[in-house]
């Protein structure tokens, strides 16, 4: 596997001092760049969005914008829970807006607190897609994200639904 | 330089549409007083403003464009039809030209050599002045040029006539002294133009005193050409005649007079005018407010300096608001430069001489009504450089006006919540601020939403010159009618509907309008009226058009709806008027004999529906042979809001847009919801038609059941789009909300039912429903004549040969299929529901004891429901139980099949199996055999030939069983009810081959009918068949002594194949 330096951290999201937010999924630890992000918040209500994509439970009304929700679990292969409960991770991506659904959103932690390392090989492929490095916080690691390639991943599995399986 | 040509382009493009409505209003209505004037000065400026940026194709084309006009206006030459076309022409070149800077920022090549060529040799063809002109400009232009450059802008210009001095204040700025200086072009318009940069206003005022007898003076103008050979210090005196020969046209002055001023300009000044003295005060009144003037005129034309001479006057023309309302003088004085003029070229003076500086002579009559008093100059001081016209306007980025709009979206759902949560906490502390802010939100909203409104006559603004062109290309006289232009649309909806009714208003004329001949022939005004209405109506727009045309042919329509496969001809018989017309938007639909260069290429009104209908509008028609068509267009108000009915599946809601809702029902009845399911498609009995229904449940992904009784309590929305009607179960119905609905996010794109997302006022977000695929999805699974849209994209199968079939499974699990039209409903019977009569299993149906067929005894005690065909004919129905409905599809028919056994119509193939075609009819005699008796022998073959056949029958049931009969066996049979419908189809086409007739039937029996065919020309020797339920030896008797070619029974396929052979092979002999 190549290195995956700090260098390959896409540069507009991850200065050299910026701090991450950490989100969870059951114990995983995951994290975005501060500044790729908006929002986070706590879903309180959800319309489901019929015949989207399984990842894609629905639309989200966020202070008076429609915000497409992306559930991290089933992205992420983890098993599926109700987005009850579920906190979000605001960001956008070509003026459109997208939540991220996740069990817990933790805390900013500043650049001191972390040390960035490649991502290793022998992450998930699912994961491999969209994480950019590996953020260690003392004991513990975390994922870090690139809510783009997240967005991104959803477009082309929507693509390809549509190529192959219309109707 | 972007900046100035995009101003440019929109301000000529608006001068430009103005041009074209302006000469046609003139063309339709030559007699009436027309502001020739304005129209010239509209294409001046065009030509001016070409200049300046350096679009010389442009400015060449506008600038021959423009002589004919000053022809025109100089009443050189009448305003012709042929000038108009020429003109317009030119006018559409130009706007290409326009359009091709817009896009790229530089002039397109387009050669327009030729088109300027020819606008020149007509304005010449009615006089040489024009011709002239063109010479005269480049000579001034070169005398100017020879000008040296003013040493200062001190021009003294004496009154010896004892006229008052004039004070003429220009402002000076330093370009304008650079130009000079450079010797240039003496820039006249710079001089005026200075204090078009406001702050330089007083810097250089100037005194100019314009001196009369200069004016007078052969040597400061030539005699005999106009051009303007002015000495050095003659700006001054040359601005005032450009300003003053601007002033149009009310005194005329004697050349005689000029003659003499020459001598001694004063006292001929006076005596040839009796206001020789005001003029000084005129002109000093004019001239104060001047330099307020020509800078707004010189900021609006301060692009035409490539042209100066031409320039000065055009400046001076844009002054024109200000002057053009300023009350005539009473004594319109001659004016100190412009005398001299006159002289120069006398015949010219003689005419009222055009307001633009090219001709640099404006005659003295045209001096006062120009020359504002000052009241009016103090206005136009104030008023904007555009002109009164276009008042205290901004041009603002539409963009800006789409965000302000989202944005008061927000602020209105914002605000409803509030007032939610304050109702629910019934605190008083809020309510004030809170009627407040729902009051200013409201008014706000009101506010935005009228910045984005305008008049639908800016759809319109193309239409005269289109019906004009059409009318010449067409031979045909039409009027256009428009009322209502001023209704306000918003301007996306506008933008929207603006092709759609341009392409119906071409229709209307083409199709629509007769040629003067058949109207003059069917008593109609020669001139056809094609009118055009808007109005308020609720939240919409409705537009009406309408014309007093030829109306529909619903014979033609009929014809084509059959030709065209988009329904059986039988099914085309059974419609409607109103139904039929409605095919009109059926994809590729016309009924245009040849294709024209304006329509009838049958690509159209579907399109038109269809962009209707995206903006939630609808489109009807009303039409009548002979008194014209009437199209009726409702479009909302506005794309921002929409109003939606909210209903909802479980626990989620969904809107529905309400332009698309027709009726809400609820099922009461537990046991008969009126919803039949046929092969996993749904059908209701709506009213008297079955619609497709689709489960809101099943849009949404949530799991069906199929019981009967599910849909118990539930609700179904029956909505329209298009022609397809449909209906829509869902579990509940709220209120309607209007919303303001957003698009789908990109990513869910794929979800294909949903329109657009929404916030409702209680803050949850919902999914708008597309009524356009629910109709699709209807149209596919349904696939029915109802929706013809769906069809006509397809290859046409061969209509003869396939019917939609229903393809069941048997209870013994065999295949077996019928022909749609012969299934009335599939029912659930409970066992309870089954009794047994006689070795028959029976059910209470209608009121009737209905048999089932193919039920087992033992069945009767098992605790399951059964699923049966019902059939039905006349008052007897009949029920056969399947297994399961497996499929509805086209199939085509095999007929040619050996050794069929009795009940056995034939077989088709479905999905690769072979699949049995149940004979229903022999299934009824076998249930009834007291009414349909024996059966003979089996089918034996059938043949093929290109006969016509006239099929009589008013049982429904035989038409599509007999009809269908004869069509495998391949005949051509058009099938008719009614014995009169016959007649009249026999009286229209004599050349049916076989007329098959059925004997009971109501009102003219089939023994009458025969004898109706037999007195008709041609119907003597017409083989005809009678076909009955009766096939007694003395039925058959008495039918055959009453002349039919045989009597056949109903029942007997073969009987009657031979019969038909028979009677064929026996006409061919005798012919």
């Amino acid at each position: 596997m190549n290195a995956n330096p700090l260098s390959d951290v896409s540069p507009r999201h991850f200065g050299r001092d910026q701090s991450i937010v950490t989100a969870s999924i059951r114990k995983q630890l995951y994290a975005f760049p501060i500044l790729s992000i908006g929002d986070t918040i706590r879903v309180r209500s959800l319309t489901p969005a019929p015949g989207a994509q399984p990842v894609i439970p629905g639309v989200i009304n966020l202070r008076g914008r429609i915000v497409t929700a992306i559930c991290m679990r089933r992205f992420l292969g983890t098993p599926d829970a109700s987005w009850e409960g579920s906190y979000g991770i605001i960001a956008s991506y070509e003026n459109e807006h997208y939540c991220f659904l996740f069990d817990r959103i933790g805390e900013v932690i500043p650049r001191e607190r972390f040390e960035i390392e490649p991502v290793p090989g022998t992450i998930a492929p699912n994961c491999q897609q969209i994480c950019t490095s590996i953020a260690r916080i003392g004991n513990e690691i975390a994922i870090i994200l690139d809510p783009n390639r997240v967005v991104q991943e959803c477009f082309s599995a929507e693509s390809e639904t549509n190529g192959s399986g219309d109707n | 330089m972007d900046d100035l040509i995009r101003e440019f382009v929109e301000e000529t493009s608006e001068a430009l549409s103005e041009v074209e409505s302006d000469l046609l209003e003139m063309e339709q209505h030559p007699d009436a007083e027309h502001d020739v004037g304005n129209l010239f000065r509209l294409v001046h400026t065009i030509k001016g403003t070409c200049s300046f940026i350096g679009l010389d194709r442009l400015g060449g084309l506008a600038h021959a464009a423009e002589n004919i006009l000053g022809k025109v206006r100089d009443r050189e030459m009448g305003l012709s039809a042929d000038a108009v076309s020429t003109i317009l022409e030119a006018v559409d070149v130009i706007t290409q030209l326009l359009e091709g800077t817009a896009d790229t920022g530089a002039e397109p090549e387009i050669d327009v050599a030729p088109l300027v060529t020819r606008l020149n040799a007509f304005a010449d063809a009615s006089g040489s002045a024009a011709t002239s002109d063109h010479q005269n400009d480049d000579m001034m232009e070169m005398d100017i040029r020879d000008f040296p450059g003013p040493d200062d802008q001190d021009v003294d210009a004496e009154a010896d006539s004892g006229l008052d001095d004039l004070d003429l204040e220009f402002g000076s700025n330093d370009t304008a002294d650079d130009e000079a200086d450079d010797g240039k072009v003496l820039s006249l318009a710079d001089i005026l133009g200075i204090d078009a940069s406001a702050g330089h206003g007083d810097e250089g005022a100037n005194a100019v005193d314009a001196d009369l007898q200069e004016g007078f003076d052969d040597d400061t103008f030539g005699s005999d050409t106009e051009h303007a050979d002015s000495d050095p210090d003659e700006p001054g005196a040359l601005t005032l005649s450009a300003i003053l020969g601007d002033l149009p046209d009310t005194v005329s002055v004697d050349d005689e007079d000029f003659s003499d001023a020459d001598d001694d300009g004063e006292a001929e000044n006076q005596s040839s005018t009796p206001s020789v003295n005001s003029i000084g005060d005129i002109l000093a009144n004019a001239t104060s407010s001047r330099g307020a003037e020509s800078s707004d005129a010189s900021a609006r034309s301060a692009p035409t300096n490539n042209d100066q001479p031409l320039t000065m006057a055009s400046i001076l023309a844009q002054c024109g608001p200000g002057k053009g309302q300023a009350p005539r003088p009473e004594n319109p004085p001659p004016e100190k430069k412009s005398a001299p003029q006159p002289r120069q070229s006398p015949a010219a003076a003689a005419k009222a001489s055009l307001p633009a500086a090219k001709e640099m002579t404006p005659p003295a009559r045209d001096l006062q009504a120009k020359t504002a008093p000052p009241a009016k100059a103090e206005e136009a001081k104030d008023a904007p450089a555009k002109g009164a016209q276009s008042g205290a306007t901004l041009r603002v980025n539409v963009e800006l006006l789409e965000h302000m709009m989202t944005l008061v979206g927000e602020l209105v759902l914002t605000r409803n919540q509030l007032s939610q949560l304050a109702r629910q906490q019934s605190n008083g502390l809020f309510e004030t601020s809170l009627q407040r802010l729902d009051q200013v939100t409201g008014e706000l909203q009101e506010g935005i939403m009228k910045t984005r409104m305008q008049p639908i006559g800016n759809a319109w603004n193309k239409l005269p010159r289109i019906l004009r062109d059409l009318s010449k290309d067409l031979g045909k006289k039409i009027e256009l009618e428009m009322i209502g232009a001023d209704t306000e649309l918003d301007r996306q909806v506008l933008e929207l509907i603006k092709d759609p009714l341009t392409h119906m208003v071409r229709n209307s004329a083409d199709h629509g309008i007769e040629s003067s001949d058949a109207r003059k022939a069917a008593g109609k005004p020669e001139v056809g009226t094609v009118r055009l209405a808007a109005a308020y109506k609720e939240s919409h727009v409705v537009i009406t058009l309408s014309d007093d045309g030829g109306g529909l042919d619903a014979v033609a329509i009929r014809r084509r709806i059959v030709e065209r496969g988009l329904a059986k001809a039988d099914e085309a018989e059974a419609m409607t008027d109103h139904q039929m017309h409605q095919f009109i938007f059926a994809p590729g639909f016309s009924t245009a004999t040849t294709v024209t260069s304006v329509s009838g290429r049958g690509v159209g009104m579907d399109v038109v529906r269809t962009n209707i209908e995206k903006i939630g509008g609808s489109v009807s028609l009303e039409s009548e042979l002979g008194a014209g068509t009437c199209f009726t267009i409702r479009i909302p108000l506005t794309l921002a809001i929409l109003p939606v009915l909210i209903i909802g599946s479980g626990d989620e809601r969904y809107g529905l847009p309400q332009i698309n809702l027709q009726e809400v029902v609820q099922i009461r009845d537990r046991d008969n919801s009126g919803i039949e399911r046929v092969s996993g498609s749904l059908l209701y009995h709506y009213r008297d038609d079955l619609i497709p229904i689709i489960e809101l449940d099943e849009i949404c992904g949530r799991a069906t059941s199929d019981l009967a009784s599910a849909y118990h309590k539930k609700f179904i929305v029956i909505c329209r789009f298009g022609t397809i009607t449909f209906g829509l179960i869902c579990d509940s119905i709220f209120d309607t909300e209007e919303i303001i609905a957003k698009p789908v996010a990109k990513i869910l794109n794929g979800i294909r039912y949903f329109s657009g997302t929404a916030i409702l006022g209680d803050g949850a977000a919902i999914f708008v429903l597309d009524p356009n695929a629910l109709a699709a999805k209807v149209g596919s699974k349904q696939n029915s004549s109802q929706a013809p849209s769906e069809k006509a994209d397809e290859p046409q199968p061969d209509i003869d040969r396939t019917f939609q079939m229903i393809v069941f499974e048997c209870v013994d699990g065999t295949r077996k299929a019928l022909p749609i039209t012969l299934v009335d409903r599939v029912e659930e019977f409970g066992p309870e529901q089954l009794e047994q009569i006689d070795q028959k299993i029976v059910v209470q149906y209608e009121g009737k004891l209905m048999p089932i067929l193919e039920i087992d005894q033992a069945l009767l005690h098992e605790q399951q429901k059964h699923s049966v065909i019902v059939f039905h004919d006349n008052d007897n129905f009949l029920g056969m139980k399947i297994a399961e409905i497996c499929d509805i599809a086209e199939l085509e028919i095999e007929t040619d099949i050996e050794d069929l056994r009795p009940g056995c119509l034939g077989a088709t193939v479905s999905e690769g199996r072979v699949i049995e075609i149940l004979d229903v009819s022999y299934m009824m005699s076998t249930c009834f055999p007291q009414k349909y008796g024996a059966r003979s022998v089996p089918y034996a073959g059938g043949t093929t030939s290109s006969v016509e056949i006239l099929l009589v029958d008013d049982s429904k049931f035989f038409r599509n069983f007999v009809g269908p009969l004869l069509r495998t066996s391949g005949y051509n049979t058009t099938v008719v009810e009614h014995p009169r419908d016959a007649l009249e189809m026999f009286d229209k086409h004599p050349d049916f081959d076989v007329i098959i007739s059925d004997i009971e039937m109501p009102e003219m029996d089939g023994y009458e009918l025969l004898r109706c065919i037999r007195q008709r020309p041609g119907g003597k020797d017409v083989p005809v068949i009678a076909l009955s339920s009766y096939g007694s030896k003395t039925d058959i008797e008495r039918g055959l002594n009453a002349g039919f070619n045989a009597y056949v029974s109903k029942l007997d396929k073969d009987g009657l194949l031979k019969a038909l052979q028979r009677a064929i092979i026996e006409t061919e002999m005798v012919a």
